[in-house]
Parts: C-alpha cells; sequence; structure tokens
C-alpha cells in the first residue's frame, strides 16, 4: 500500500469511527440510565459524568468535551485493522496501535470521569487487550486459512511445509512419464506432482481445483469454533478467578454484555466472509449453544440470556461477513 | 484418449497428428505439451529461447525484468503485465507488485507471524506473498 492509499484509508477510517465513537458512549451512559437505582430525578436522563460536570461548569460544554474525546477513541478503534493492510511489521504496527488507543482511552476517560477507580481504568484496559488478542487470533485463522488452500493448489500437504510430498511426488511421475516429449528437460514434472493428488477431472485442466471444494466449509469453520469454544468455555472461568468476589463485574457484566457479543459478532463476520450461509447460521447456533454449559455451571438460569445474544450477535456478524463479501466479489 | 502409433522409416522426424472431436482443455493441455511456447530471454545481448516451464520466477530488478530459472537469471524485455497477459495465469502466478512465479514449482509454502507467506521454489529460492496479492492469487488459482 502506497503512502497516497494509505493516507485515504486513515483518513476514511477516521471519518467512519468518530462518529460511533461518539455514538456508542453516549449509548452507553444512555442504557446506564435504564440499570440506575434509584433512578435519576425529575425524569431526568444523565449523558455526562458528574465529575466532567463540575469540571466545565455546564452539563453542555461536558457533554460537548466528552463527544470529541469519544469520537476520538472511536476514530483510533475504528484504526484497528488497518496495520494489517501493511505489508510489513504488521505486529509491531498494530503493538503500536493498541499502545495509541490505549492512551487515548485513558486520556480520554481521565478527561471525561469514566473511571471513578483506578480498578474501572486497569480493567477496561484488560478487555482492550483482550479484544486485540482475539483480534489477532480471528486474522490468524483467517491467514491460515488462505495457507491451506494456497497449499492445495500448489499440490502440497496441507499442513508442514511439504517440500518430501512434492519430491515424492516427482520421483513417482518420473518412472511413468517416460513417453513424455519433454521430459529431458524435466519441465513437466512439476505439473503431474500438482495434479497427482486430484481427481481425475481436475486433470484435464492441470491447475484447477476440483469442482468440490477441497478444503470444507465444515473444516474451515472449525478453526473458529475451536476459538468460540475457547472465548465461552474457558474465558468465563478465567474471568471469574481474577474477579471481585462480592461484585463479579468481569462474569457479570462485562463478559455476557461487552465481551461475548463482540466476540461472536466478530468472529462470525469473519467466518461468514469464508463459508456459505448455511454454515454462517450453524455458527450462530454453535456460538449460543456454546455458552448453554458455564450457564449452569457458572451461572444459573436467569443467565441463559446469553444464548441468544452470541446467537444473534454471531448471526448479525455472519450476515454481515456475507454480504461484504458477495459485494467485495 | 487413444494413442496410436505407426512406425514409417521414409520419415526423418517424428510427425504427430492430433484429431480431436472438438476443442477442450484436454487438447489445449496436449498441444502444450507436445508443442510448449517458447519464451525469448536475453543472456546479455545474446537472445535464448526457453521454454517457460523452466522458469522459477520473473521479478523486477534495476527496472528491469528477470527470469530466473534454475541454472541462470536472464533478462526479459517484456514487463511483469505483459508477461501475466502472456502467460498461463494459473502457473504464473502474480504473488507481488514486483514478482510472478511458477507455481508449479512451489516446494512449500509457510505463513510468517505478520501474515506473510513464504514460498520456497525448486533449489530453495524463497518469494515472498503479499497480503494484498492473496485475494488475487485465490481468484486466479479458482480457489
Amino acid at each position: 500500500m502506497n503512502r497516497q492509499t494509505f493516507r485515504r484509508e486513515l483518513i476514511r477510517r477516521w471519518a467512519i469511527g468518530f462518529p460511533w465513537g461518539a455514538a456508542g458512549v453516549y449509548l452507553i451512559f444512555l442504557l446506564g440510565n435504564l440499570f440506575t437505582i434509584p433512578a435519576p430525578a425529575n425524569g431526568m436522563i444523565w449523558v455526562v459524568s458528574d465529575t466532567l460536570s463540575s469540571r466545565w461548569g455546564s452539563p453542555v460544554t461536558a457533554a460537548l468535551v466528552q463527544f470529541l474525546w469519544s469520537g476520538a477513541l472511536g476514530a483510533m478503534l475504528s484504526m484497528a485493522g488497518l496495520p494489517f493492510l501493511a505489508e510489513r511489521r504488521t505486529l509491531l504496527w498494530s503493538g503500536l496501535h493498541l499502545l495509541l488507543t490505549a492512551l487515548v482511552f485513558s486520556l480520554a476517560g481521565w478527561r471525561c470521569g469514566w473511571f471513578p477507580y483506578a480498578e474501572t481504568w486497569m480493567l477496561l484496559l484488560g478487555l482492550l487487550l483482550l479484544c486485540y488478542l482475539l483480534m489477532w487470533v480471528i486474522h490468524w485463522i483467517g491467514w491460515r486459512q488462505d495457507l491451506r488452500l494456497l497449499r492445495l493448489s500448489a499440490g502440497l500437504p496441507l499442513d508442514g511445509a511439504g517440500s518430501s510430498h512434492k519430491k515424492d511426488g516427482v520421483c513417482l511421475e518420473d518412472s511413468t512419464a517416460s513417453h513424455s516429449s519433454h521430459k529431458k528437460d524435466g519441465a513437466c514434472l512439476g505439473d503431474f506432482t500438482a495434479t497427482r493428488n486430484l481427481p481425475k477431472k481436475s486433470q484435464e485442466n492441470s491447475s484447477a481445483l476440483p469442482e468440490e471444494q477441497p478444503v470444507s466449509p465444515g473444516r474451515r469453520l472449525a478453526s473458529y469454533l475451536l476459538l468460540a469454544a475457547a472465548a465461552e468455555l474457558l474465558l468465563p472461568w478465567l474471568l471469574r478467578a481474577v474477579d471481585a468476589p462480592d461484585v463479579p463485574v468481569l462474569t457479570g457484566l462485562f463478559y455476557p454484555f461487552l465481551i461475548l457479543p463482540l466476540f461472536a459478532f466478530f468472529s462470525a463476520r469473519a467466518a461468514g466472509k469464508r463459508c456459505s450461509w448455511p454454515w454462517t447460521l450453524l455458527y450462530a447456533v454453535l456460538c449460543g449453544l456454546l455458552t448453554v454449559p458455564n450457564v449452569f455451571l457458572l451461572y444459573n438460569d436467569t443467565a441463559l440470556f446469553q444464548f441468544w445474544t452470541a446467537g444473534i450477535a454471531a448471526l448479525l456478524g455472519g450476515l454481515l461477513g456475507g454480504l461484504r463479501q458477495k459485494i467485495k466479489s | 484418449m487413444g494413442v496410436k502409433v505407426e512406425l514409417d522409416p521414409s520419415l526423418t522426424e517424428i510427425e504427430v497428428t492430433v484429431r480431436a472431436p472438438g476443442a477442450s482443455a484436454e487438447l489445449t493441455a496436449l498441444l502444450a505439451r507436445l508443442d510448449p511456447p517458447r519464451l525469448t530471454v536475453f543472456r546479455g545481448t545474446e537472445a535464448v529461447l526457453l521454454d517457460p516451464a523452466e522458469i522459477l520466477r520473473f521479478y523486477g530488478e534495476d527496472k528491469e525484468v528477470r527470469a530466473q530459472t534454475a541454472e541462470e537469471v536472464y533478462t526479459v524485455r517484456l514487463r511483469l503485465y505483459e508477461l501475466e497477459e502472456r502467460l498461463d495465469r494459473r502457473v504464473f502466478v502474480r504473488v507481488s507488485h514486483s514478482e510472478i512465479i511458477n507455481w508449479k514449482r512451489v516446494r512449500a509454502l509457510d505463513l510468517g507471524l505478520a501474515g506473510t507467506i513464504r514460498v520456497t521454489l525448486d533449489g530453495g529460492l524463497a518469494a515472498y506473498v503479499s497480503r494484498r496479492y492473496v485475494k488475487k492469487i485465490k481468484e486466479v488459482l479458482g480457489l
């Protein structure tokens, strides 16, 4: 990607992320009002913290300041995918972006009074890191699947470097292709090896793949399901281990209302790009079902809404992923 | 496909007649094997006719395009995009802005930590697949 394209993409993502960030923060505040006990007097709705209001003297100015900071945060978050467009030092750039986002988040939270306690700040930074880890893992799974497809098209085994496989293929064909007109220059040997393990139909065209997808959608989905199993079966236990015993904020609030739907949405979006609609639907159902064991082991039946949270988020993500792929293609 | 061999002592060289019910991919592949297209490359000022299958990769260097075989590096007087048009795209795959590789001579494909795919060609020659080209490659290869 050249500098001009990079700059254009940066501006585009900034412009998209800014309103989303501002809207997201105000939405959190609005939702917060619904759960405030006792309810605010005179039906007033708070969209800024008391700290920020008193700091700026007027709720309107405070709301404006918060708008700018939350917009900046949204813009930073929307640029999280930008390092993956770079050809080199992706992890370095992505790590740098994580640090910058954490900085903007901390500054925004400090200036807008979002963190009543230092623990809140630490907790949210931890969640930001977790989201990054999930993003990296989802990208990694996508790259692995691309690699598998390319290996298949090159006649290599799906896992491992595959040098020995091709050498074996050459030796076999060498003995059977002795009538080949240009065996002497060895040029056709590679052609044979690439087609050896493919069905007869594909041998008509040495470089084409068979019509039925050799890497089944089920296998493609398996990587995402493995990740979903880790996120939905193991993560709640990890969070419970570090959660406060009196008010389990991580498992009671952040996991079911933030981490779970975000994970389900983004992992399904990635899966939706690579799998067809029925498989995406299956992924959404399985995402929902994977929450059930912990509902009974870690929570109780009142947490069954997690099934719907994960399922619906995954369904929306899968639909969006599939739709984007269709538009692009 | 039926193969019929007629020995005729009056001939001075092998003569092949291909009879087919119509054009097909199989026929094209067979003809390509019998009479492979040649590519003119240069070793200094000397022009050399090369079977494209011998070429491991084409790459840009010093504002010129090079063709590398297992033994030698030649200069090609064509641009990479012209080579792309001229050669079989499913065999000679553009993997980056400056490189086309012979997909039939790939020995290994490995994934780097940052998602870069390293291609090892015959003789241990390494090339790198640009992530931006992965989608195009998949399209070209029909994946």
